[in-house]
């Protein structure tokens, strides 16, 4: 078999997003596969490393107008398709409201990863080592898919469905992002990866989480594990251990004990199970210590 | 063999083409590309502009970076129809009428180059975080965090992040 090579590979280019999900349409009924790109960071790395081309790619990227930018509606901020890492991070609002999301994009990959790199891509990349999108897990956003049969709204927690999977049918095309009201400007956001450095660094381990405290009380806790299960991962052992708690009554061997029913972490490449499972247990930890910290005051 | 004799490879006349038009270091060119062809080799390739290097091809260590649209990107991760209608700095275009970037005076005033791979994308990247930073005071923590897409193998990023000093302080002084 001729494996595609890059020069072979043809791109559809849609003006307008319903083009696109004609398109989409048609290749899904014909039975052929037509794979979105937008920032393409992850895509033409897949490439390179050899991994098997679609002879076509359909270009969201082009449809900036349409589905690009930040737009704050009733309902909660609405990241577009194509809206970048960069274009985030230079929005005051959304750093001052969304403070351990703008965390997380300012520490992917580097300046120039940034630049391209897209919120929906990495939510469809479905990667388990994923920075911004397992943030946006812990603050409860919904993913916006379109196609001719219509458009449906998808909760982050039920948007992977396996090791780089998504629900996503070949016939839909992420929209949006919607980071629901409540989470906008919401206490406890907090955000720690830890990598081989400080950028162009695969987390090794990390926590995206909410965490709100009322009283001296844990009200609302928002775990998502990163780099360790297959997908970014919400704790509910966890959560259900620490919910209706006091600090002083959080003890450091039933935390480790709930953290093992959620989290079974593996080695691999980038680290092995018994950091992981250590490191991300002194997470929870400082994230508990740091936002009860933060509202003492 | 391909690229210089199309015609020996019957594949090429199947082959997707796509006309794009981008101005690149101040030029406009149209140019007949591969879809998904890299920015990189399309800069490297067609256009002769070998200042730009491919270092990993993965996006990992900046060699590669261009301006697009007025930001750093790395151009092996830039398919060539997302620089249609585009803006393009290459290192080839940062001197202006025969004038070194004030980037460029202070590498070379630092030492900031030992190989060699590394400076041309580390000069534009430089150079990018000195002009959208006119007047100024940049910390070195966030030198260094702009600069982290670009790697070094061999000068420890100390002469390079002098030279960024120097540079931001050239902008300064000359107001
Ligand atoms: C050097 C390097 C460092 C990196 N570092 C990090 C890091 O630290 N943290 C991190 O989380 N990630 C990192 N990444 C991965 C990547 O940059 C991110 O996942 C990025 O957000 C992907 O966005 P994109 O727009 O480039 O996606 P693309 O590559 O364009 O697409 C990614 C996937 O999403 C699909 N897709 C894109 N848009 C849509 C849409 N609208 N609808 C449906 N499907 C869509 C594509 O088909 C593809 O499967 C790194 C990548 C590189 C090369
Ligand atoms: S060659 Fe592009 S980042 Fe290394
Ligand atoms: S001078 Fe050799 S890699 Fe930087």
């Amino acid at each position: 078999m001729q494996a595609v090579m890059l020069r072979d590979v043809e791109v559809m280019r849609p003006r307008t997003l319903d083009e696109a999900l004609r398109l989409l349409d048609r290749a899904h009924r014909e039975g052929v596969r037509l794979r979105p790109m937008a920032g393409c960071t992850d895509v033409l790395v897949d490439a390179h490393f050899g991994k098997a081309l679609p002879e076509r790619f359909l270009d969201v990227w082009g449809l900036r107008k349409e589905l690009g930018g930040l737009r704050w509606t009733e309902a909660g901020l609405v990241i577009g398709a194509t809206c970048t890492y960069a274009e985030a991070l230079e929005t005051p609002k959304f750093v001052a409201e969304l403070p351990a999301l703008a965390k997380a994009a300012s520490q992917v990959g580097a300046r120039q990863i940034q630049a391209r790199g897209t919120f929906a891509g990495n939510v469809e990349n479905a990667s388990p080592a994923a920075d911004a999108a397992p943030m946006l897990l812990a603050l409860d956003a919904q993913v916006k898919l379109a196609s001719l049969q219509g458009v449906r709204t998808v909760p982050l927690l039920n948007y992977w469905s396996g090791y780089r999977q998504t629900v996503r049918r070949p016939d839909e095309l992420i929209t949006a992002i919607v980071v629901p009201a409540a989470a906008l400007g919401s206490q406890g956001q907090w955000f720690r990866k830890v990598g081989t450095r400080a950028y162009q660094a695969i987390t090794k381990v990390g926590l995206a989480s909410r965490l709100q405290w009322q009283g001296g009380k844990l009200v609302d806790v928002r775990l998502a594990a990163i780099s360790m299960a297959a997908t970014p991962k919400r704790c509910a052992t966890l959560e259900t251990y620490l919910k209706g708690r006091e600090l002083a009554t959080i003890d450091a061997a039933e935390l480790r004990h709930a953290q093992a029913v959620d989290l079974q972490p593996i080695d691999d490449v980038r680290s092995n199970a018994t950091y992981r499972a250590e490191v991300f247990a002194r997470l929870v930890e400082q994230a508990l210590r740091e936002t009860h910290l933060a509202t003492a005051h | 063999m391909s690229a210089d004799h199309p015609a020996l490879d019957p594949r090429e006349a199947a082959r997707p083409r796509v006309r794009i038009r981008v101005t690149v270091n101040g030029t406009a060119r149209e140019i007949d590309v591969a879809p998904m062809q890299r920015l990189l080799d399309v800069l490297r390739n067609d256009l002769h502009l070998t200042g730009t290097k491919e270092g990993c091809g993965e996006g990992e260590c900046g060699a590669c970076s261009v301006l697009l649209a007025g930001r750093p990107v790395n151009s092996c991760l830039v398919p060539a129809v997302h620089a249609d209608g585009q803006e393009i700095t290459t290192i080839e275009g940062l001197a202006q009428h025969g004038a070194m970037h004030a980037v460029q005076k202070a590498f070379v005033k630092a030492g900031s180059a030992q190989c060699g791979i590394c400076t041309p994308g580390m000069v534009v990247t430089a150079a990018w975080l000195v002009d959208s930073h006119k007047g100024q005071a940049v910390p070195e923590p966030e030198i260094r965090a702009h600069l982290a897409g670009n790697l070094c193998r061999c000068t420890g990023y100390g002469q390079i992040v002098e030279a960024v000093v120097d540079a931001l302080q050239q902008q300064a002084t000359e107001g």
